[in-house]
């Protein structure tokens, strides 16, 4: 083991990617290691926005205090996130490191390029918080599982500390769940092989840019202004883990979904039909709970 | 009227999709059937609140009127500012509004919001209280209910909600209404009447809030619905100090069987559960008699 573990997790507001840190940092300390962070980054963003969050494990204490710039091991709780943007995700990870990734089946694989002699695995953990129903207000918290796929891989911490650190941080009735889909996620984790072409030379640790300097007021730019866009912040229809289906048979054209819609995503066609917009549908499920002749099912989102 | 008659009415979107709000956000909801019932003239100031974060960052933005950003105690000054400025240039035709959360009315906010409301500044102030502080993450405001958890009363408020819109009626404003997320023809019918008023009008909207409040996501409608039907928030207006319920709320008061149990509005949601059984039942005394109260005040002027 190098002198100290980095580790960045990729995820989605709401998805328990910060819980999950958190845990993985006092079940390191049980472990032994005298070092241990666990820092949140969320930026001004909420639910569903992307987030990051950072570990760094060590034998000794640790003095640095900054975000993760070359992590050892990347965890990526929500797999549209490495389909979107790669270099992103796998910004500044060392060669030979841990990519561990939750994706249903393999589809996604080939799409991945990761520097030389790294070590992709991948767990299903949405299918395991479906399974246990593993939910906190309304969301699935995918990065628990997580936990379990990052002991198995890097097998720097044990089930046992993993428990330990659970049972510390939740009430009685949740660490049975948790610690269920932790070791579900334990047994269920594959390594996967990575073709040589699949390689890219190491990506170097991104810095931040400087702000240039402003003399005078003359030089500053113009006023700000934002101008009006479908999907501001990008597709949110990735956020989803449940996508609406309208039964065309039952609907009656009361377009109740289209007046309770938060996102605005259903629009009406010619015929007078509703059609969700799939682009930046979030999956919230308002529409399915509100149909009044239950013409809305929900199904999982397969597309990830 | 219908959905589909207002969908003839009004098919114009001016909160678009694809913007950062959480899965299922009452918020956006609700401003997007008061854009809606505004038209395209009208200037939003936004108080620090959600608003800020889910119309986008620069370069884009998801709302399709001007919308200004503003520091919490400076929603009201800067909207009394923009009217100046309009009536200035001699537009006559837009309506200025001022969009701010529970925490930036009831607490932050209230002192400049009271001081245009005795000038009787000609816009419309819109409350969206989600009863609490959600934007940094569940802190108490003064509309938290007693009872509610929230991350800085982790054990349930003691003190109970601030009543801001009989506050505001109490400054004798032309307009005062109360309405819910859950009802967008209620809101987009207060709203297309506020339109028509001179003067300062105020309009409190309940908007159900998944993370903090801490339900599963497809429900914000049916836990709002809940609300009104249970006697927990009640839907009037006070139109020239004279105070008239509106219809969900006139019919649970007229017709008591079709009112719901408070227990079951409690319930359903987590951030109650410290809530004991006494607890609601208290809870439930005191609503059946402000309802009483509420019955024999319907159609009178409330102030002298």
């Amino acid at each position: 083991m190098h002198e100290m573990f980095e580790v960045r997790w990729h995820g989605r507001g709401g998805q328990g990617v910060v819980t999950a840190s958190r845990i993985l940092a006092i079940a390191a300390f049980n472990e032994g290691f005298a070092g241990v962070q666990s820092i949140p980054w969320i930026g001004a963003e909420r639910r569903g926005a992307q987030i990051e969050a950072y570990n760094r494990i060590s034998r000794t204490p640790i003095l640095l205090h900054s975000q993760v710039y070359s992590p050892d091991a990347v965890v990526v709780v929500d797999p549209s996130m490495i389909t979107r943007n790669n270099n992103v995700v796998i910004r500044g990870l060392k060669k030979s490191g841990f990519l561990i990734i939750n994706t249903a089946g393999t589809k996604v694989i080939p799409s991945i390029r990761v520097p030389e002699e790294c070590l992709v695995y991948v767990v299903d953990a949405t299918s395991i918080c479906l399974e246990l129903g593993l939910q906190a207000a309304g969301l699935y918290v995918l990065a628990m599982p997580m936990l379990g796929a990052f002991a198995k891989a890097t097998g720097l911490i044990s089930l046992k500390g993993l428990r330990k650190a659970v049972e510390s941080s939740f009430e009685s009735v949740l660490v049975e769940k948790n610690m269920k889909a932790i070791e579900k996620a334990y047994y269920s984790t594959l390594k996967v092989h990575i073709t040589p072409e699949q390689y890219i030379p190491p990506v170097p640790p991104s810095r931040p840019e400087r702000i240039p300097e402003f003399r005078h007021w003359t030089d500053l730019p113009p006023v700000p202004v934002s101008t009006p866009s479908k999907g501001s912040i990008g597709k949110t229809g990735d956020w989803r883990t449940h996508m609406p289906v309208i039964d065309k048979e039952k609907c009656t054209k009361c377009l109740f979904c289209w007046m309770y819609c938060p996102e605005a995503a259903v629009n009406v066609n010619e015929e007078g039909f509703p059609e969700i917009d799939y682009d930046y549908c979030k999956g919230c499920g308002v529409c399915f709970n509100e149909c009044p002749r239950k013409a809305i099912r929900m199904v999982v989102d397969e597309k990830k | 009227m219908s959905a589909r008659k207002i969908y003839q009415e009004a098919p114009e979107e001016y909160v678009l999709p694809g913007n950062s709000a959480c899965q299922g956000c009452g918020s956006t909801l609700a401003l997007r059937w008061i854009l809606k019932a505004l038209g395209k003239r009208t200037v939003i100031v936004n108080p620090a609140s959600c608003g800020c974060v889910y119309v986008g960052l620069y370069p884009r933005t998801a709302i399709s009127v001007p919308y200004i950003q503003m520091a919490f105690a400076a929603g009201p000054a800067a909207a009394s500012g923009i009217v100046g400025g309009l009536a200035a240039r001699g537009e006559k035709d837009v309506t200025v509004v001022c969009w701010a959360g529970d925490g930036g009315t009831a607490d932050i906010g209230v002192s400049s919001l009271s001081g245009t409301a005795e000038r009787n500044t000609d816009y419309i102030y819109f409350c969206y209280d989600n009863e609490a502080y959600m934007n940094t993450g569940t802190q108490r405001s003064g509309s938290t209910p007693a009872g509610a958890w929230t991350t800085t009363t982790p054990l349930g408020k003691k003190e109970n909600k601030k009543d801001m819109a009989l506050i505001m009626a109490a400054h004798r404003i032309p307009y005062v209404a109360t309405t819910c997320s859950s009802y967008p023809i209620d809101i987009y019918n207060k709203t297309k009447k506020a339109k028509n008023i001179k003067g300062m009008r105020y309009i409190h909207i309940l908007v159900p809030c998944p993370p903090g409040w801490r339900f599963d996501t497809g429900l914000t409608v049916k836990i709002g619905r809940l609300a009104v039907q249970s006697g927990m928030w009640l839907l009037y207006e006070v139109e020239n100090g004279v105070f008239r319920l509106s219809p969900p709320s006139r019919t649970i008061i007229e017709k008591p069987e079709k009112r719901i149990p408070v227990r079951e509005y409690i319930r359903a949601q987590e951030r109650f559960s410290r809530m004991s059984d006494e607890e609601i039942k208290s809870l439930q005394e005191i609503i059946d008699k402000k309802l009483e109260k509420v019955a024999e005040l319907d159609g009178k002027t409330l102030f002298f």
